[in-house]
């Protein structure tokens, strides 16, 4: 599983306004392997969207992505051409958003609309390539003969699958599911994430599941990214972030999820508001709500660093 | 505790629309059921969660609780006094016992007025102030309450200006100013994101205690109702299918969808690879037609053929433990 994928080094991503600019993502590096699922939680305005569209450079304007480099298996992405951009997504990257019914057109089939997402990269003919969409949509689990079907016909969870079959398709390497389950209950959820457990096992996919349901990513993935204000506060393994988080902010996420196992235990919340992105705190970004924070904290960025295998970026890990 | 509301036998059946010329071929008319046939009794000062998937009906029973919609059958009573009839002047006082807090922040305030203006509305409609003096106390002293402060400030502001978690605030805010009873509160933090819910929680629970309210708490999410509810109801197709104290719904429930649902929930350490989580498969069917027997049978990994053919009752099988399954009764 070592061999890289994805390589994102030292990516900005800023939203330009007339009067101010939100640095989205602002000095992100991640790394992502072949057939390893990788969880990125953040709260909303974190920059794990802008993230995910970054990778396929749909960001929509006024962002930019200003500086930084995406490697795809050696190609750098932000050097591409706009035509050899269309050949790689849909094709070997992948892309599930939150709402199933905002990114599928009510207007046209399924089937239809996975045709042609087929035929727009393989020259192969319109039979062959609905053959394709047929074994897809039964491979996430939706009936062959619901092809025809337009998407209000489909409940919710099916819309999500139609969604993934869409995606998924051409086999991609890489998938990017930004918040796929965040709108379905909990028992679509379990079984959505059991369909992407698969398609990495079996396919040797890649995926990067962006959520901000931590428990969920502990559960189900292999290793954890967490931003907070557009920058990465720690990397983990699922199994140190769940039991020896270090950053602070790690922890009280960690803190504030409700546990069905334990007995009633008071829920900790998060103490103040996520950062105003126009006007970041200087210094580190989360020191107005940590409840550790150092003199330095408030005027000294902490960088990533790696402390004993961990990485990690807070002013309380350094000597 | 005395019983604050009890709900006998309620259904909601939508009526399906259909074209004229099915109509009029058509030998009988087809029904959403919604909601079939409830029981429910919610003591004063309880928190009853009421937990199932979409489509399970659950939104339909807390409107029809409210008497924002009008049942096909069955009755609703508040503290004693039977409800389900109310017209006019009479049901316009009882709105000001019975509030309600929606999903969607985003969705369930008005754009166009300022916090200040979306607390005291309900103030004036009830005619509980007199002056405009007294009603900017009240929804300042309220502001202050659910921490938005500082409180002048919000009071001007409109709802573009606040986050999420700050609007699920103003919507608490604007349920609890006219001092109700009972709270119908329809998945309050489903839109929060999980950083900002706990805090969310925390606030309806010292709520409850200061203003002696009861509950009524919609949620998908067993994990939420766990921490937040006293007894617990599980829906499913618009029937009760398991309703019991919290802690014995989590230690011995019996019912094969509450299991299902139990563990779905994800917890915050690693599964391992190829362990499936469902025993249950499909979806909820569509509430037209619904399946004979239990309606759960098709989904249900334990169904006999008595399931197939007659639909269970809720019995109570222990103290206050009641569920509707054939595994469980004779």
């Amino acid at each position: 599983m070592s061999e890289k994928l994805l390589r994102i080094s030292s990516l900005k991503t800023y939203y330009f306004s007339r009067k101010s600019v939100i640095k989205a993502v602002d000095d992100v590096s991640l790394e992502i392997s072949r057939g390893e699922m990788v969880g990125l939680v953040g709260e909303s305005g974190s920059g794990k969207s802008t993230l995910g569209l970054s990778i396929v450079k749909l960001v929509p304007p006024p962002g930019k992505i200003i500086d930084g480099r995406i490697i795809l298996d050696g190609k750098d992405i932000l050097k591409l051409s706009d035509k050899e951009l269309r050949k790689i997504r849909g094709k070997r990257i992948g892309m599930i958003f939150q709402d199933p019914l905002t990114c599928l057109d009510p207007l046209r089939r399924i089937g239809d609309q996975i045709v042609e997402t087929i035929l727009t990269h393989l020259r192969i003919d319109k039979e062959d390539a609905r053959e394709i969409a047929m074994k897809t949509l039964e491979r996430v689990g939706i009936p062959s003969d619901r092809i025809d079907n337009y998407p209000h016909q489909l409940s919710g969870g099916m819309r999500q699958r139609a969604m993934i079959a869409m995606s998924i398709a051409l086999d991609p390497e890489l998938l990017i599911a930004d918040e796929p389950t965040t709108a379905l209950d909990v028992v679509v959820q379990s079984r959505i994430m059991d369909l992407l457990e698969d398609l990495r096992t079996e396919r040797n996919m890649s995926i990067l599941l962006i959520t901000h349901d931590l428990a969920l990513v502990i559960e189900r993935s292999n290793r954890v990214v967490i931003m907070y204000g557009g920058k990465v506060c720690e990397i983990g393994l699922v199994k140190d972030i769940a039991e020896d988080p270090l950053h602070p902010y790690t922890k009280l996420l960690l803190q504030s999820i409700p546990d069905i196992e334990k007995i009633k235990t008071e829920l900790k919340p998060i103490p103040g508001s996520p950062p105003d992105m126009r006007n970041p705190p200087p210094g580190c970004r989360f020191w107005p709500r940590c409840p550790y924070t150092l003199e330095r904290c408030k005027d000294t960025e902490p960088n990533l660093t790696i402390i004993e295998g961990r990485v990690v970026a807070c002013h309380l890990y350094r000597g | 505790m005395s019983e604050i509301l009890r709900v006998v036998r309620l259904k909601k059946w939508f009526p399906v629309q259909k074209s004229f010329l099915e109509r009029l071929l058509a030998k009988e008319k087809l029904y959403v059921r919604a909601v079939d046939c409830v029981d429910l009794s919610v003591s004063k000062g309880e928190t009853l969660a009421i937990v199932g998937e979409s489509g399970s009906g659950k939104t339909t029973l807390g409107r029809l609780i409210l008497r924002l919609i009008d049942p096909t059958d069955g009755r609703i009573y508040l503290d004693g006094q039977d409800i389900t009839n109310l017209k006019g002047e009479a049901l316009r006082k009882l709105r000001r016992r019975m509030q309600i807090i929606y999903q969607d922040p985003y969705a369930s305030l008005n754009p166009k007025m300022t916090i200040g203006d979306i607390l005291r509305d309900p103030l004036k409609i009830h005619e509980i102030v007199s002056t405009e003096q007294e009603a900017r106390e009240v929804v300042l002293n309220v502001l202050e309450r659910i921490g938005l402060t500082p409180a002048e400030e919000f009071y001007s502001l409109y709802p573009r200006n606040l986050s999420g978690g700050q609007r699920q605030r103003v919507a608490i805010a604007r349920a609890i100013i006219l001092k109700p009873e009972l709270i119908v509160a329809d998945e309050p933090v489903s839109m929060i994101d999980v950083s900002l819910r706990a805090s969310i929680l925390n606030l309806m629970i010292e709520l409850k205690k200061e203003l002696n309210l009861t509950y009524v708490f919609i949620t998908h999410d067993l994990a939420v109702a766990k921490y937040i509810a006293d007894s617990i109801a599980v829906m499913y197709l618009g029937k009760i299918v398991e309703k019991a104290p919290t802690e014995k719904l989590f230690k011995a429930s019996m019912h094969p969808y509450t299991q299902a649902l139990l563990s779905a929930i994800p917890m915050p350490k690693p599964l391992h690879t190829k362990t499936r989580k469902l025993e249950i498969g499909g979806e909820i069917p569509n509430p037209i037609n619904i399946p004979s027997g239990c309606r759960f049978h098709p989904r249900c990994p334990y169904a006999k053929e008595k399931c197939l053919k007659e639909e269970p009752q809720l019995i109570e099988v222990d103290r206050d433990h009641h569920i509707a399954c054939w595994l469980v009764s004779k």
